[in-house]
C-alpha cells in the first residue's frame, strides 16, 4: 500500500513538472503565432490609419450610416430567420431516432463548411431573375448557410434534455407548448444564445454573399471597407470601418457568449425511435423534408443549370472546365485546384497543432480565469474584419526580412488565424471532458507524460480532431475577404475562379461557374460522408 | 376505474409488452411484481401516453383515452430517476401542476397548497431549496408531493424506491402509505421487490419475465 | 522556447523562399506585364517583341483598374510586375502620388460615350436622345443602363462627365433626376452592355447604355452572322475623355527589358492592332485606323473632360455623395 502510494506520489509529481514545460511550449506557439499574424497586422492599421476625428465624420456620413442599418437589420433577421428554419430539423434530429438521420445531418452541414461563393451562386441559380440581386437572396442565402450552427449548437444541448423531466411534465397536465416553454426552453436558452450571437457575427460581417448578391445597391460594413481599401484606396475611413465593426461584433458576442463555460455532459439520452410514435411521425418527417428541399434545392438547381446553355442540354460547360476554353480570362482549373488544395492542407497543419496546443491549456489548467482568458483571445479572429486582417498584413509585412507581401504565405497565414477559433471550439470540450483520473492511470500504469497524452489525450479525441482538420480546411477553401486581398496573380483558387465565371455574362461562362461549384460541392459531400 | 385490455408495445422493432391487460379499482393500491426487463416501466408509460400503444386500448372510468393527449389524461406519474425540473425550486415544483389543472387558483392559494403538500412529506422548510442540493430520499419525496398535487384520478409509481439504502427505503415505504391513504389516491405501483409490494398495495399482480430474451 | 524559435525559422525560411523563388521565376529573359480584366490583346501580339529582343512577356491580370491601381500601391516600391498597364486619367494622380512608377506614357486614349440601340428608337417611332439633359426626360424613362462609378472606370467617367457638363452645382439635381427616371446601375460594363443594353449579345431590357466611342466598330467585327452596319449608335455629345498610361513599375529589377516593353506598347505594331482588339484610340502618331474604325467609332472632336488632379482630389468625395444620392 505504502508503495502504491509512494508511486503515485512520484508520478504526480513528474507529471506536475512535466506539464508545466508543456505547458509552456504549447503556450508559446500560439501566442506568438496570433501576435505575429492577428495583433501585429491589426494594431499595425489602427496605429498608422486610425484617426478618431475620422470615425465621427464616418458616422455623420449619411450613406455609411445607411450601410450600418442594413448590416444591422439583415443581419438580424438573417438570424430570427435561420432560427425558424432550423427550429424544427434541430427538434427532429434531436429528440428523435431515424433512418438516415446521420445523412441528413451531414446533408445539412455540408452548406456550412462550403465556400459562401458557392453558396451565393447556388442562390443566384434558384432564384428568379427579378429577385437576383437583393434582400431576399441575401437572407436565404444566410439561413442556408447558418442552419448547421443552430442544428450543432442547439442540438447538442438539447439531446442532453432528459426524458423523463418531458414526460413528469405532460403528466402533470402542461401542454407541449407549455413544456417547451417552462421546462425545455430554460435548458436550451444559453445554446441559443450562443447559436444566435454567431450567427449574428457571421451575417454582420458577411462579404462573399453580399458581394455576388447584393448588386451595386446592398451592402455591409465588411464590403465597405473592401470597396473602401482596394477600390478606392482610402484606407482611412476602412480603418474607421473596421474599428466600428469591431465594437459591434464584440459587444454582441460578449453579450451571447455563454457565462459559464462549463462542458456538456459525456451522456446523452438515445432518443426513440420515431417509427414507435406515429403521431410524432409526420411531424418529423415533414420537419426533414422541408429543410432538406430548402437546403437542397438551390444545390440542385445549380447542378441541373450547369447542363443548361440557351435553354438546351449541353455538355459544354463541364467541358470548357478543362478544354482550356476559358483561360484567356485568367481561368486555370487545374492550377486553382491544386492551390485551394495545397493552401488547405498547410492551414490544417498550422491550425490543429495550434488549436491542439491552446486547447490543452485550456483542458489542463484548473482556474477559470485562465479558460476564459484563451476562450476570449482564440475568438478574437472570428469577431474581426477578415479584409481588415488582410489589409493589416500587407501594410505590416513590407519590409525586409519580413517583406512577404507577394508570397502566398502570408495567404495561408490569414487562412491559419481566421480557422483557429473554429478549430479550437472543436478540440476544448472534447478534451475538457476527459476526467484527470483517466490520465493519472494511465502515468500510474507506467506511461510516459508523452505516452499519456498520446494513447490517452490524442486516442479520445481522435474524431474532434478529424472535425478541427475538417473545418479548417473548409475555412481555408472558402475565404473570401482576406483571399481577395491577399490573392496575387497565380494564387486563384477555387473560390475566386468561381466568382470570376459567375461574374462574367454569356450563358456558357455561367453555367462553367455553375459546374465548377457543383464539382466541388460533390467533392465536399463526399468528404463528409467519408469521414 | 383503470381498465388496460390487450395491451401491447412494440419500440425500436422488438415487442416489450405482449398483450397486457389488468384492472384497477378506485381508491386501490394495486402493485405490479416482475423482474427487470419483463417490461414494467413501458406499460406505465404507456398508461399515461408517454409512450404509444401498437395495439389494445386504455379505459378510464369506461372511457377509451388510448388516443387522449396525455396532459389531458389526469394520470399522474412518478418516474424513477431524473424527472425533477432542477431550474425550479422545490415550491416551484410541487406548484407545477396545481396552475394547469386550476387556471383560477390564485398565487397565495398555490402557496397555501404547497406548504400543504410540504408538510404532508415532511418537508416544509425546503420550499426554496434548489433540487440539486437535496438528497435522493428528499427528491423521491418532492416527485411524490409534485404528482399528487393537482389531485390526478391516478397515480403511476415507477419504483420509487430503487435507488435507496434499505433504511431510507422503509421509512419512506411507511410515509408514502400513509400519505396515500390520506390522500385517497389510486396508485398502480411498479416494483421488483414482492416486499415493498405487500407493504404498500392492496392487491399484488404478478408480471412474467419476458418470453423472449431482449438481449 | 526551442520549438518557439523553430517555428520562427520555419516562417522566416518560408518567407526567404518566397523571395528567391520570385527571382527565379523573373529571368533575365522575360518581363511581367500586369493589366486590367479587360485586357485581350491579340493573342499572338507578343511573338514580334519576343523575337526581336529575346524577352518574353508574361501577362497576369489585376481586376478592374481600381482594383489593381489600389493593390499595386499597397506593393509599391515592390512590385509584383515589371510594367503596369491602364490606370487611366481617374487614378494616375493617385499612381502619381503612391510613387507607383519610375516612369509612365500615355498609351491610349478612349472616349465613354452613351449608346443606343438603333433598331429599338426607329420601331418606337421616337428620335434617340441627342445630349446628357435628354436623358432626364420622361421620353426616356426606364431606358438607360449605367456601371456604378465605384466599382467600375467607364462608370466613373460617366459620372465624371455630368460634372464636366453641370458643374458642381447642378450635377447632383442631374443624377437625382436620373433616379427618378428609371436609370438601372450594375457593377460593370460587361453586365451593362452584354447583359442588360438591348443592342448588343444580351438583348436586355434597356436600349441605352454607357459604353465607348469605339462599341459600334466592336458589334461589326464581332457580328455573327456578319453585319456591315452596326445596330448601336453613339450620342456624341454625352462623350467624356478617358486616356490610358502604362508605366514601369518602381523597384522592379527589369527595368531595361519594361523600357524595352513600353517602347513596344507604344510603338507601331501594338498601336495599329489595339483599335479591334481593344477598341482604344491609339497615341502613336504613324498608326494608321483600319477601315471599319474610322467608319464607325466616334471620335469626339470636343469630349467633356476633367483636370487630373481635380479628379483625385475630390473622387471620393464625389462618389460618397453619387452613392447617397443614387444606391441609399
Amino acid at each position: 500500500m505504502v508503495g502504491y502510494l509512494d508511486k503515485h506520489h512520484v508520478a504526480m509529481i513528474t507529471t506536475l513538472a512535466s506539464l508545466r514545460r508543456a505547458a509552456i511550449i504549447c503556450g508559446v506557439l500560439p501566442t506568438a503565432w496570433l501576435f505575429l499574424f492577428y495583433f501585429l497586422p491589426l494594431g499595425t492599421i489602427l496605429i498608422r490609419a486610425f484617426d478618431a476625428s475620422i470615425l465621427i465624420d464616418v458616422l455623420g456620413n449619411s450613406g455609411v450610416r445607411s450601410v450600418l442599418w442594413f448590416t444591422l437589420w439583415q443581419a438580424t433577421l438573417s438570424t430570427a430567420l435561420t432560427l425558424i428554419v432550423a427550429f424544427p430539423i434541430t427538434w427532429a434530429c434531436s429528440q428523435w431516432n431515424f433512418t438516415g438521420k446521420r445523412f441528413i445531418v451531414a446533408l445539412v452541414t455540408v452548406p456550412f463548411v462550403l465556400p459562401t461563393v458557392i453558396v451565393a451562386g447556388a442562390i443566384r441559380a434558384v432564384l428568379p431573375e427579378s429577385l437576383n440581386s437583393g434582400v431576399v437572396g441575401i437572407l436565404f442565402a444566410h439561413v442556408i448557410f447558418n442552419v448547421a450552427i443552430v442544428l450543432r449548437i442547439v442540438g447538442a444541448r438539447w439531446q442532453q434534455e432528459h426524458p423523463n423531466t418531458v414526460a413528469a411534465s405532460r403528466t402533470l397536465g402542461a401542454t407541449a407548448w407549455n413544456t417547451f416553454s417552462l421546462i425545455t426552453w430554460p435548458m436550451i436558452r444559453s445554446a441559443v444564445g450562443n447559436a444566435v450571437g454567431i450567427i449574428f457575427v457571421f451575417c454582420f460581417t458577411s462579404f462573399g454573399i453580399i458581394r455576388i448578391l447584393g448588386g451595386p445597391r446592398y451592402s455591409t460594413i465588411e464590403v465597405e471597407i473592401f470597396i473602401r481599401a482596394v477600390q478606392l484606396g482610402d484606407t482611412s475611413v476602412a480603418t474607421a470601418l473596421v474599428v466600428l465593426q469591431l465594437v459591434v461584433v464584440g459587444l454582441v458576442l460578449g453579450l451571447t457568449m455563454p457565462r459559464s463555460l462549463t462542458p456538456l455532459k459525456i451522456v446523452t439520452y438515445r432518443p426513440s425511435w420515431i417509427s414507435d410514435y406515429p403521431r410524432q411521425q409526420k411531424l418529423v418527417r415533414s420537419s426533414v423534408f422541408a429543410t432538406v428541399l430548402f437546403v437542397g434545392t438551390p444545390f440542385l438547381v445549380m447542378f441541373i443549370n450547369s447542363f443548361r446553355v440557351d435553354n438546351n442540354w449541353s455538355l459544354s460547360p463541364w467541358r470548357h472546365l478543362f478544354d482550356g476554353t476559358l483561360s484567356p480570362m485568367g481561368v486555370n482549373i487545374s492550377k486553382a485546384l491544386g492551390n485551394s488544395v495545397l493552401f488547405a492542407s498547410i492551414t490544417v497543419l498550422i491550425t490543429v497543432p495550434l488549436a491542439l496546443c491552446l486547447a490543452s491549456i485550456s483542458a489542463y489548467s484548473t482556474t477559470h480565469t485562465a479558460r476564459r482568458l484563451i476562450a476570449i483571445v482564440a475568438s478574437a479572429p472570428l469577431a474581426t474584419s477578415a479584409v481588415a486582417l488582410g489589409l493589416g498584413m500587407i501594410i505590416t509585412f513590407d519590409q525586409s526580412p519580413i517583406d512577404w507581401r507577394s508570397h502566398w504565405f502570408l495567404l495561408v497565414s490569414a487562412h491559419c488565424t481566421i480557422a483557429l477559433p473554429l478549430a479550437l471550439r472543436s478540440l476544448t470540450a472534447p478534451l475538457q471532458s476527459i476526467p484527470l483520473s483517466m490520465r493519472d492511470s494511465a502515468r500510474i500504469l507506467g506511461a510516459s507524460p508523452l505516452q499519456t497524452w498520446w494513447y490517452v489525450d490524442i486516442a479520445i479525441i481522435r474524431r474532434p480532431l478529424l472535425v478541427a482538420a475538417g473545418l479548417s480546411a473548409a475555412v481555408s477553401l472558402g475565404e473570401f475577404g482576406a483571399t481577395s486581398f491577399l490573392t496575387r496573380t497565380g494564387n486563384e483558387t477555387i473560390p475566386t475562379t468561381i466568382a470570376r465565371l459567375l461574374g462574367r455574362p454569356g450563358d456558357v461562362v455561367q453555367s462553367s461557374g455553375y459546374a465548377l461549384a457543383s464539382l466541388f460541392v460533390l467533392l465536399v459531400i463526399g468528404a463528409m460522408i467519408n469521414a | 376505474m383503470l381498465e388496460v385490455c390487450n395491451m401491447n408495445v412494440v419500440l425500436g422493432g422488438v415487442s416489450i409488452v405482449q398483450d397486457f391487460s389488468i384492472q384497477v379499482l378506485t381508491g386501490s393500491t394495486t402493485a405490479l411484481v416482475g423482474p427487470s426487463g419483463s417490461g414494467k416501466t413501458t406499460i406505465l408509460q404507456a398508461i399515461c401516453g408517454v409512450i404509444p400503444l401498437a395495439s389494445g386500448s386504455v379505459l378510464y372510468d369506461g372511457i377509451d383515452i388510448t388516443e387522449q393527449p396525455i396532459h389531458q389524461r389526469k394520470i399522474g406519474m412518478v418516474f424513477q430517476n431524473s424527472d425533477l425540473f432542477s431550474h425550479f425550486s422545490v415550491a416551484r415544483n410541487i406548484a407545477f401542476g396545481l396552475r394547469f389543472v386550476s387556471p383560477r387558483l390564485s398565487p397565495e392559494m398555490i402557496a397555501e397548497r404547497v406548504q400543504e403538500l410540504l408538510r404532508l412529506i415532511g418537508m416544509e422548510k425546503f420550499g426554496d431549496r434548489h433540487i440539486n442540493d437535496l438528497s435522493g430520499g428528499e427528491q423521491r419525496r418532492i416527485a411524490l408531493a409534485r404528482a399528487i398535487a393537482p389531485r390526478p384520478h391516478l397515480l403511476l409509481l415507477d419504483e420509487p424506491f430503487s435507488a435507496l439504502d434499505s433504511t431510507l427505503r422503509w421509512r419512506l415505504i411507511d410515509d408514502v402509505r400513509d400519505i396515500l391513504i390520506a390522500t385517497r389516491t389510486t396508485v398502480l405501483l411498479v416494483t421488483h421487490d414482492p416486499h415493498e409490494a405487500e407493504a404498500l398495495a392492496t392487491r399484488t399482480v404478478a408480471i412474467a419475465p419476458p418470453s423472449n430474451p431482449l438481449k | 522556447m526551442k520549438k518557439c524559435g523553430i517555428a520562427l525559422i520555419l516562417v522566416s525560411t518560408l518567407g526567404l523562399s518566397a523571395c528567391s523563388s520570385g527571382d527565379t521565376t523573373s529571368s533575365p529573359k522575360s518581363v511581367r506585364l500586369l493589366a486590367y480584366d479587360a485586357f485581350t490583346p491579340e493573342p499572338e501580339i507578343f511573338s514580334s517583341f519576343t523575337k526581336e529582343t529575346g524577352i518574353n512577356v508574361v501577362v497576369s491580370l489585376g481586376g478592374d483598374t481600381g482594383t489593381l491601381v489600389s493593390k499595386a500601391l499597397l506593393t509599391a516600391g515592390n512590385p509584383e510586375a515589371d510594367v503596369l498597364w491602364g490606370v487611366d486619367n481617374t487614378f494616375i494622380s493617385r499612381a502619381i502620388e503612391g510613387k507607383l512608377f519610375d516612369s509612365y506614357k500615355q498609351v491610349d486614349t478612349a472616349a465613354v460615350c452613351v449608346n443606343y440601340d438603333k433598331s429599338f428608337f426607329t420601331d418606337a417611332g421616337i428620335s434617340a436622345p441627342t445630349t446628357l439633359d435628354d436623358l432626364a426626360l420622361s421620353t426616356y424613362k426606364d431606358m438607360l443602363v449605367i456601371q456604378n462609378p465605384v466599382t467600375s472606370s467607364p462608370g466613373l467617367a460617366f459620372m465624371l462627365a455630368t460634372i464636366a457638363k453641370f458643374g458642381l452645382n447642378g450635377w447632383e439635381q442631374y443624377w437625382r433626376d436620373l433616379r427618378s427616371n428609371g436609370v438601372k446601375i450594375v457593377d460593370d460594363w460587361t453586365s451593362a452592355y452584354t447583359v442588360e443594353f438591348s443592342g448588343s449579345s444580351g438583348k436586355g431590357k434597356y436600349p441605352l447604355v454607357v459604353s465607348y466611342g469605339s462599341s459600334p466598330p466592336a458589334e461589326v467585327v464581332y457580328s455573327d452572322p456578319p453585319v456591315t452596319e452596326p445596330p448601336t449608335a453613339v450620342i456624341e455629345q454625352t462623350c467624356f475623355e478617358q486616356v490610358e498610361y502604362a508605366g514601369i513599375l518602381r523597384g522592379t529589377k527589369e527595368s531595361k527589358n519594361a523600357e524595352k516593353l513600353i517602347e513596344f506598347l507604344t510603338g507601331k505594331i501594338f498601336q495599329e492592332s489595339m483599335p479591334l482588339t481593344l477598341f482604344v484610340l491609339p497615341i502613336n502618331p504613324n498608326a494608321i485606323l483600319p477601315e471599319v474604325f474610322t467608319k464607325f467609332a466616334v471620335i469626339p472632336k470636343n469630349p467633356l473632360t476633367l483636370g487630373a488632379a481635380d479628379i483625385a482630389s475630390n473622387r471620393s468625395a464625389w462618389l460618397d455623395t453619387w452613392t447617397n444620392i443614387m444606391l441609399r
